[in-house]
């Protein structure tokens, strides 16, 4: 168990990877389409938000009660049963991208009758992307990213460890 | 350790270490998880007990219960072969991280305490594998 379970951990670290980046994908595309006026759909582009959720959904403590009796200590001269938390395998997940999600707030007008996609009024639709965000993002995304290198560094070296008993 | 002559290995570290190992190895896995769920929000953060359990298994104090049928309710001191590692979600609402209670540097800590205790039982599995391969061979050891 103890191998596989450290083949595991480093599975966990690349969910965080995979989720890092796709979150690094989203902000490259705002920052990059930040004037974008036109797209397929019609409309300026709308700024693209990566949504995280751990990839154990179920709420451990629910599952914990479901499948495993409990006693409880009333007094101290009780006696405690220790096995009330058994352990499960599958409890760590890693992360999950559970989508990703358009921006809804309306899109920046800027006053530019030249423009060939200004309106009748001579405003042009915007995406609505401040670069500053983008940026603030993209440094905790590249941040959680490295964290996320090094705890599978720190796994890759526990088993280097365990071969060399 | 199940299938393995207990004359030979019950007198060592070995089935502790072993106890230890998994217990680091799931540790591993629950401040990697950890980790990985820094930036989603609602995330609860794990952890993992165990030497608390052992210690309780180790201590010579309270009363023993025996288990002599799967359906028992284990009671009083735990033997050290049932002593298992209990994932938990410590009771902690606090925002950390502004999305959940995940402190990185924290979990970066504990990584580190962690592969350094992982490190430590391993070199301890590996001498006492030494030792005892030199008992059987009667080789003089240092």
């Amino acid at each position: 168990m103890t191998i596989r379970g450290l083949f595991s951990a480093i599975d966990i670290s690349a969910t965080g990877l995979t989720a890092q980046r796709t979150k690094m994908n989203a902000i490259a595309s705002n920052i990059a389409n930040k004037d974008a006026t036109r797209t397929e759909k019609g409309g300026p582009y709308r700024r693209k938000q990566v949504i995280f959720r751990p990839g154990e959904r179920a709420e451990f403590l629910t599952i914990l009660k479901k499948e495993h009796l409990k006693l409880k200590r009333t007094t101290k001269t009780h006696l405690d049963n220790e096995e009330t938390w058994v352990k499960r395998e599958n409890i760590f997940q890693g992360v999950k991208v559970d989508k990703i999600a358009e921006d809804t707030r309306p899109p920046r007008l800027v006053y530019d009758p030249d423009h060939p996609d200004a309106d009748e009024n001579g405003f042009v639709a915007y995406p609505n992307i401040d670069i500053v965000t983008e940026m603030v993002n993209m440094i905790a995304a590249s941040r959680a990213y490295e964290a996320n290198v090094t705890a599978m560094n720190a796994s890759k070296g526990m088993m280097m460890n365990a071969l060399e008993i | 350790m199940p299938g393995i002559p207990n004359f030979i290995f019950g007198k060592t570290k070995i089935p502790l270490l072993y106890k230890s190992m998994d217990a680091y190895s799931m540790r591993q896995r629950s401040i990697v998880n950890n980790i990985a769920n820094v930036s989603t929000p609602g995330f609860r953060r794990t952890e993992v007990k165990f030497e608390e359990e052992l210690k309780k298994a180790l201590g010579k104090r309270g009363i023993k219960g025996y288990l002599t049928n799967p359906k028992h309710i284990p009671v009083g001191r735990p033997s050290i072969e049932r002593v298992k590692p209990i994932p938990y979600m410590p009771k902690d609402d606090s925002l950390r991280s502004g999305l959940n209670n995940v402190d990185i540097d924290h979990e970066m800590a504990e990584l580190a305490k962690n592969q350094i205790r992982y490190a430590y039982a391993t070199r301890l599995m590996r001498d006492s594998f030494n030792k005892l391969r030199s008992s059987i061979r009667g080789e003089y050891v240092r």
